[in-house]
Order: structure tokens, then sequence, then C-alpha cells
């Protein structure tokens, strides 16, 4: 902190409340890795100490992962305005709902905080929080009875290898058909992280994969590939995915059929059009994805290689051949 | 007669967010460290404006969050560092 107090008093005393509250944190376990700015800015508010952060707006230009829904592997640096407004209404919820502590600066804040007192429309709930052991069972049932938001919450804590699958399974089937598509994307992933084996949650992402929406099939492609649940349908729907103009739909696309040992006349085709435009233009984690997939479907792929821009591209042709055999040294590498 | 429905006005996922962070803090936390009153703006800025401003704030925030913070050593100006470097020649 190179500032002086003097030269802004507002900015120093919030660094140093984070400070304090981040090392609250780490002591208390839940900063054992790096702390995501957005769950400090949570803990901040929680804890009473967000009267300087309302009068910061911090605003990136940086573009966000496309899955907002996974909350773990694509943090924000910071709450952004609308969430960091709903901390301070839910926080002074908890403490009786006080509308004179909000924050003047957090206008809607008042509005968050009529609703959370009228509707109770938190997962967040003291009994939560002081219950001496948090069990699935009562989850399991939040997910499937609770508002959306709450239903969401609940979700994150869907695991694979407990005595309510059942249930599990059932909750996750409701939510994957719930109306809310933030509902349905975390569902997807529950059914994913959580193994689900249940047939009809199977047949409903597969459904998925054919949704209008990029990242809902996106999501719905992947959990189906990692799942090892790939059926003709899918592996329809995956090829199509080939052609699109968009990084993350395409590259669900090609992580679904790369699970297939061999595909169809008609996917070789669509597959060999994405592998030129990855080649065009110069996406090369999308070349050597390709080059590894196109060796698990063809006894020779350098032949077809040959027939497809031999004549026609020999400049793809060179670079083709070479991402297959740097694949190659990689395989034997890890051998 | 109409109704003007209040609203939290955002969306599902980060509702969901902040009300998952909020109980994976209050659970390590307590819920009484997470239902003490808020501190205004204006004590904080109170405090950072006088003369000896970290001694206020951190042992403000220490009691406050009944957090032990002897151990926790907060410089503002690295002004030592400073004359270091540039008298090293």
């Amino acid at each position: 902190m190179e500032t002086e107090f003097s030269c802004d008093p507002r900015l120093a005393a919030a660094a140093l409340v984070q400070g304090v509250v981040h090392d609250l944190l780490f002591k208390n376990g839940l900063a054992d890795g790096a702390v995501p700015g957005e769950f400090l800015d949570a803990a901040v508010v929680l804890c009473g100490l967000g009267s300087l952060r309302a009068q910061v707006e911090l605003i990136s230009d940086a573009g966000s992962y496309w899955d907002a829904t996974r909350w773990d592997a694509a943090p924000s640096n910071f709450l952004d305005h609308e969430s960091l407004t709903y901390a301070h209404a839910l926080a002074t919820w908890c403490r009786s709902g006080n509308a004179g502590s909000l924050p003047a600066e957090l206008g809607s804040a008042k509005g968050a905080l009529k609703y959370l007192t009228k509707t109770n429309d938190s997962f967040f709930q003291q009994n939560l929080v002081e219950s001496d052991d948090l069990t699935i069972e009562p989850l399991v049932e939040l997910a499937a009875s609770g508002k959306e938001s709450t239903r969401i919450a609940a979700m994150q804590f869907f695991h694979p290898g407990h005595s309510f699958l059942e249930q599990q399974d059932s909750a996750i089937l409701q939510n994957l058909r719930h109306r809310s598509e933030h509902v349905v994307a975390h569902a997807v992933s529950a059914a994913q992280i959580s193994q689900s084996a249940n047939s009809e949650v199977v047949e409903e992402l597969r459904f998925l994969t054919d949704n209008r929406d990029d990242r809902l099939r996106s999501k719905a492609v992947q959990a189906v590939a990692f799942m090892d649940q790939v059926d003709g349908f899918v592996t329809d729907n995956a090829a199509t995915m080939l052609s699109s103009s968009t990084n993350y739909v395409t590259y669900s696309g090609l992580l679904a059929l790369s699970k297939l040992d061999s595909v169809s006349e008609d996917v070789l085709k669509l597959a060999d059009r994405g592998f030129e435009r990855a080649l065009h233009t110069c996406n090369y984690q999308f070349v050597e994805l390709f080059a590894a997939t196109y060796k698990k479907w063809l006894d020779d792929p350098a032949a077809h290689l040959n027939r497809l821009w031999g004549e026609r591209s020999p400049e793809y042709l060179q670079m083709g051949l070479e991402a297959l055999a740097a694949d190659l040294n990689a395989a034997e590498e890890g051998e | 007669m109409l109704f003007l429905k209040s609203k939290p006005n955002l969306d599902d996922n980060k509702k969901a967010k902040v009300e998952f962070y909020f109980l994976q803090i209050a659970k390590a936390l307590g819920w009484q460290r997470c239902v003490t009153p808020v501190v205004p703006a204006e004590k904080l800025l109170d405090l950072a404006g006088r003369s000896d401003p970290l001694t206020g704030l951190v042992s403000l925030l220490s009691e406050h969050l009944k957090h032990d913070v002897t151990d926790l050593d907060v410089r503002v100006t690295p002004r030592l560092l400073a004359t270091v470097s540039s008298g090293g020649g």
C-alpha cells in the first residue's frame, strides 16, 4: 500500500478493512488457496464492514468466462454492482432488516431488502448456519422444493457416494426441466459432479445438447462427454457445434466427439471443415485436439489429410501433419 | 389493485452465489460475528483522518470482528525501504 492516508483516506481505510478480513478468513480456514476477490467482498459486507466498499464501484473490461455458473473455476475479481447491492441487502436482512443501515450509494438495495422481508427467499438462513451437521438430506430437499436461488445454492453440495442418491437424482431431474435457465445450467453441473447414472437424468442431459442456448448446450454436451454417455443424438449435435464461430461451442462439440473411437463419414466431413478452420485461424489448441482425435478415429490419419489437402491446400497439409507428429511425440514422451 | 412488486434486481445465478458465499463465511466465522451492527463509513473515515490512523483502525477492526491481530504487521508507506535503496551507491 503505497498511498498515504492523507492522500485518500477512504481507499486506504477500505484496503485495510479488506486486509484484516482476509486475515480473519485465513485464520478460520477459509483461505487455504487464493481467496477470490468476490468472496472477500462478500465477507467484508457480511461482517458489517462494507460501508466504504459501497462507495467504490469496480468495473473490469476483461471478458468473463463463458460459463458463469462455474463459481469455483472462474470466480470474479470482485462482486459486481448488482451482487454487491444484494449482498448489502441480505446482510441487512440478517440484522433484523433495519433499512437505515444500508449505504445510501446503493439505492436499489432497499427494494431487495423489502423483497427479502416479504418473501424470506434466501438460501442463507440462520438455521442452516447454526446446524451443527449440514447433511445432504435437507440440502436435497431444498434443491427440489426451494425457490430458484435456493435450488442453485443447495445443488453446490451435491456429490456422489451417499445414501440419498435417488432423491438427489430426482432433484437434479426436476431442475434440468426447470423454467430458469440458471437452475438448468447448475443442474447440468450437479449431474456431472455427482456422476449420476440415472437413465432419466442422462436422457434429459442428452436432450439439452440440442438446446438453442449456446451455453446450455455446450454445458450439456460436456457433461454427457465426461459421463461417457455420448449416443447418436449427442454425436449429431456435437458435430453441428464444430461449425460454430464461438470457441467454447466448438470446443464442447469436439470434446464430446473425441470420446468416440470412430465416427460416420458425415461427421468426419464436418470435423474436416472444423480442422481446416482451426488451421486457418491459427487456433493451435484446437489444431492439437483435432490431431489427437483424428488419430483415435482413423487408422491412417496422415493418409486422410493427404487426400483432403494434398492438392488443394498443401500448407494445411503440412501443418496438419506436423500436428499429428507433435501429438505422437507427446504421447511417446508420456509413456 | 395493481401492486408494484419489489425484487432483488439480479439474476438467479448471482443471487444464489451471494447466498452460498454468505453461508460458507458464516459457517466458518459463526452467526454472531455476522450480525454485529454495521460500522458506518463516517466512523472509519474519522479514524483514518487522525494522526495515527493505523492504530485506531486496526484496533476498531479487531474489536468489531473479535479477531486477534497482534501478529499482523501493517505499514503504510515503505519509507525505510526507499531510504535504503536510494542510499546504496
